[in-house]
C-alpha cells in the first residue's frame, strides 16, 4: 500500500510516466513495452526511423488513443482526463486548424474553450510573433502550409500548456520563424516532447533523447552522453542511425 | 498514346462509387416516370428541363475540367502535347458527366416513345444537352464571377423560354417546334465545342482545369468567443454556421471548398421553399385527382428532400473542417459532442420553422398529410440531425490527404441515395399506413439518439477509431 502511494506520488511529480504500453494495429506491434518517463520541466525528443511508433507514442500520450496495455499518466491522471488535458498543449504532424474560422477566430475560439486568461494579449502575441497579423481574417485554407503551420503551433500553445507534446513542431516553417519559435520555446516554463527527424532540432530544443524502433526503446539518453559516443570519426548522424537500427 | 491518356483519365474519374450512383439515379429515374409521367406537358418534361438546367447552370458557373492532384503534378508536366491531353480530358468528362445526366434524363425517353422521330431527334437532342454543359464549362472557366453568372442567367432563360413559347429553346422540341428547336440545339452545341476546343487547346490548358484555381479570401464580419464559457463557444458557433465543405470527389477532383454559411441564409432559403411549397400545394396538388397515393407521392417528393436536405446538410460538415486534435485536446469527448449534437438540432429546428408554418397553414386550410410533415420538420429532422452527426465517428470515413481536412462522412452519392431509399420505404406504407408509421419512426429516431447522446463510452471508441484511422 505504502509502494502504490510512493508510486502515485511519483506519478504525480513525473509530466509523463509511461510503462509497458503495447499498442498494436493488426499484426503489427507499433508500440512495443515501451517506458518513458518524464520528470517535469525536462525537455525530451523522441527520435525513430519512419513507422518506429513515434507518432502512435504521442497520440497515446495526448489521449487520443488507447493503449492495448501498459499505463500512463500526465501528472498522474490519464491522458484521456480532464484534468490530464488541462496541462497537455499538444500538436501532431501536419496539423489543420479549423478551415472556416479566420486565423484570429481560430485563436480566439481555443483559447476560449481552453480558458485561457488574457485571451486578446495572448492572440496579438502570437499574430505578431508568427507574422500571421496581415492575414488575420483569413480562412486558413487560403494560407500556405507554412502559415498553416504557424496557427496550428500558436493554437497547441496558446493556454501556456505545462507539458507540450509536438510532433515535428518546425515542419514547413521558415528560417527567421524557426528561430523565433525557438526563443519562444526557450523562455515558455514548460515541460517538452517533441518528436522530429532533425537532430539541429533536437539538439537546439531539448536536453535528453528517447530513440524507439520498430516500436521499441533501443536508447535514452542525454544528448552530451550521444556526443561522446560519436567519438572523434563519426557523426552525431551516424550514431543515430545506428541506435535506430539498435546496432549501439 | 492518346488512347493510353485517355485510358488512365477514365479508370482515373470511374470508381466503383460513382458506377452505382450512375445506376441508383438511373432507377430512380424509370420509377419517378412510372408515376404520372406520360404526358409531354406535364412534369415529364419539366424533369428534364431541371436537368438540363441544372447540369448547365452548374457547369458554367463551377467552370473548368475536373483534375486529381496526380494529373497536376505528373501527368500536365509530362511532356505530352495538347492535341493527347486535350480530347483525353474532354472525353473522360464527357463520359463521367453525361452518363449522370442521361442516366438522370432517361425517363424523358419513355415520354418521347410514342413518336419513333421525336424519339431519334429526342435523342440527338439529350446527346446534344449532355456534351453542352462540358463545353460551356471549358469555355467559361478563368472567367470572372460576374461573367459566370450572367451566362448562367442567359442558360436559365433559353431553357425556360421553351415553355413560353420560344421555337429555339432546348425543350421546344417536345411541344411541337421539332426542327427549329433541335436544329439550334445541335448548332449551339457544335460551336461551343469546336471554341471549348480551342480554348484548351492553347498553353493555358492547365489553368482552364478546376482544380488550378486558387482564391484568397477574407471574413468580412469574425465571430467572437472571448468571455464565453467554453460550452457556449462551442455551441454558438455551431448554432450560428453552417458548415460546407467539399471536393469534387465522384470524378477525382481534388478541390477543396470550405465555405460557412450563417444560419439566417439557410432560414431565407428555406422560408422561399416554405412559400413555393405552399403554393404547389394550393395551386397544383390540391386538384389532383386520384386519391390519397398520388397526393402523397407529390407532396413527399419535395418534402422529403427538403427534410433531408436540413438534416444532412446541416450536421454533414460539422466535424469536416477540423481535426480532431484542437476540439477532442481540449474538450472531453462527449462533453464535445453532446454540445455540438445539441447545437445542430436546434439549427435544424430553427431552420425548419418556416416550413413547419407553412404546413401549419395549410393544415387549417384543411390540405392532407401536412399534420405529418409539421411533426417530420419539429422533431425527426432535428433529431436526424444529431443521429447523422453521431453517426460521423462510426461511417468508413475518408480524408483528403492533400489538404489534410477530415471531409464529411457522407458524400453526395450518400446524400441522394438516402432520400431515395426513404422514399421507396414510404411507398411500401403507403397514404395510410404513413401516418400510422410515424410516431413508431419518430420514437425509434428519438430512442436511437438517446442511446448515442447518453453513452460516454460511444464516443470514446469513435475517437479512438477516427485516430487510428488516421486522422489525428
Amino acid at each position: 500500500m505504502l509502494q502504490e502511494d510512493q508510486k502515485d506520488t511519483e506519478d504525480r511529480q513525473n509530466a509523463l510516466s509511461m510503462e509497458s504500453v503495447v499498442k498494436t494495429f493488426g499484426k503489427v506491434r507499433a508500440v512495443d513495452g515501451v517506458d518513458i518517463h518524464i520528470k517535469d520541466g525536462e525537455r525530451v525528443a523522441l527520435l525513430g526511423e519512419n513507422g518506429a511508433g513515434k507518432s502512435t507514442t504521442i497520440r497515446i500520450i495526448s489521449g487520443l488513443m488507447r493503449p492495448d496495455s501498459g499505463m500512463v499518466r500526465i501528472y498522474g491522471f490519464r491522458p484521456s482526463s480532464v484534468d490530464a488535458k488541462r496541462y497537455i498543449g499538444y500538436l501532431p504532424e501536419d496539423a489543420s486548424p479549423y478551415l472556416n474560422l479566420s486565423i484570429r477566430e481560430n485563436l480566439d475560439y481555443i483559447g476560449t474553450i481552453r480558458k485561457t486568461e488574457n485571451l486578446q494579449e495572448k492572440i496579438e502575441f502570437f499574430l505578431d510573433l508568427l507574422g500571421l497579423k496581415s492575414v488575420e481574417k483569413q480562412k486558413p485554407l487560403t494560407l500556405s502550409r507554412g502559415n498553416r503551420q504557424k496557427l496550428c503551433l500558436a493554437l497547441s500553445i496558446i493556454h501556456g500548456p505545462r507539458f507540450a507534446i509536438m510532433d515535428e513542431p518546425l515542419n514547413y516553417l521558415d528560417i527567421p520563424t524557426q528561430e523565433k519559435v525557438f526563443q519562444y520555446f526557450e523562455k515558455m516554463n514548460a515541460t517538452f516532447l517533441i518528436s522530429t527527424h532533425i537532430l539541429s532540432i533536437a539538439r537546439r530544443l531539448t536536453e535528453k533523447v528517447i530513440i524507439l524502433s520498430s516500436g521499441k526503446k533501443v536508447w535514452e539518453g542525454k544528448i552530451t552522453e550521444l556526443e561522446e559516443l560519436k567519438g572523434e570519426t563519426k557523426s552525431i548522424e551516424t550514431i543515430v542511425s545506428e541506435l535506430m537500427r539498435n546496432v549501439p | 498514346m492518346f488512347l493510353k491518356v485517355l485510358k488512365l483519365l477514365i479508370k482515373s474519374r470511374f470508381s466503383r462509387n460513382y458506377l452505382i450512383l450512375i445506376f441508383f439515379i438511373f432507377i430512380y429515374s424509370i420509377f419517378t416516370v412510372n408515376f404520372g409521367l406520360n404526358d409531354t406537358t406535364s412534369f415529364g418534361s419539366y424533369y428534364l428541363a431541371f436537368f438540363f438546367l441544372l447540369f448547365l447552370i452548374s457547369a458554367i458557373y463551377a467552370g473548368g475540367i475536373s483534375t486529381t492532384a496526380a494529373d497536376r503534378d505528373f501527368l500536365l508536366t509530362s511532356p505530352l502535347e495538347n492535341r493527347v491531353l486535350v480530347p483525353a480530358f474532354f472525353i473522360s468528362q464527357a463520359l463521367a458527366s453525361s452518363l449522370i445526366f442521361i442516366s438522370a434524363a432517361s425517363a424523358a425517353f419513355i415520354i418521347l416513345k410514342t413518336n419513333s422521330i421525336s424519339l431519334l431527334v429526342g435523342i440527338v437532342d439529350i446527346a446534344c444537352m449532355a456534351i453542352l454543359p462540358i463545353s460551356m464549362s471549358l469555355n467559361m472557366a478563368g472567367l470572372p464571377r460576374t461573367a459566370r453568372i450572367g451566362a448562367s442567367g442567359v442558360a436559365g432563360l433559353w431553357v425556360v423560354s421553351s415553355y413560353l413559347g420560344f421555337p429555339y429553346g432546348p425543350m421546344a422540341f417536345l411541344s411541337g417546334h421539332l426542327l427549329q428547336s433541335s436544329l439550334f440545339l445541335i448548332m449551339v452545341t457544335i460551336v461551343a465545342t469546336l471554341v471549348s476546343f480551342r480554348s484548351i487547346s492553347q498553353e493555358s490548358l492547365p489553368f482552364r482545369l478546376s482544380a488550378m484555381s486558387t482564391k484568397s479570401k477574407s471574413f468580412k464580419d469574425l465571430f467572437k468567443f472571448s468571455n464565453k464559457a467554453p460550452s457556449m463557444a462551442v455551441f454558438e458557433l455551431h448554432f450560428k454556421q453552417v458548415d460546407f465543405s467539399s471536393r469534387t470527389a465522384s470524378m477525382g477532383n481534388i478541390r477543396v471548398r470550405v465555405n460557412r454559411v450563417s444560419i439566417f441564409t439557410i432560414a431565407l432559403l428555406t422560408s422561399f421553399f416554405a412559400f413555393a411549397f405552399t403554393i404547389f400545394q394550393l395551386v397544383y396538388v390540391r386538384h389532383l385527382t386520384g386519391g390519397y397515393a398520388i397526393t402523397l407521392l407529390y407532396v413527399l417528393f419535395p418534402e422529403v428532400y427538403i427534410a433531408w436536405g436540413i438534416a444532412l446538410g446541416l450536421s454533414t460538415g460539422t466535424l469536416s473542417k477540423e481535426r480532431a486534435w484542437l476540439a477532442f485536446i481540449s474538450f472531453p469527448v462527449e462533453t464535445y459532442m453532446q454540445i455540438t449534437a445539441s447545437a445542430k438540432m436546434f439549427q435544424a429546428f430553427i431552420v425548419s420553422l418556416p416550413i413547419i408554418i407553412a404546413n401549419i397553414i395549410l393544415a387549417i386550410m384543411g390540405v392532407p398529410f401536412t399534420w405529418e410533415f409539421i411533426l417530420i420538420f419539429a422533431i425527426l429532422v432535428p433529431v436526424y440531425s444529431g443521429i447523422n452527426f453521431s453517426l460521423s465517428f462510426y461511417r468508413k470515413t475518408f480524408q483528403i490527404t492533400q489538404e489534410d481536412v477530415l471531409p464529411s462522412t457522407y458524400n453526395l452519392t450518400q446524400f441522394i441515395l438516402l432520400p431515395v431509399s426513404f422514399i421507396m420505404l414510404i411507398l411500401l406504407f403507403f397514404s395510410v399506413f404513413f401516418t400510422l408509421s410515424l410516431p413508431f419512426v419518430i420514437a425509434g429516431a428519438v430512442m436511437f439518439l438517446g442511446i448515442f447522446l447518453l453513452r460516454k463510452e460511444h464516443w470514446k471508441k469513435g475517437l479512438y477509431k477516427m485516430v487510428e484511422n488516421g486522422y489525428v
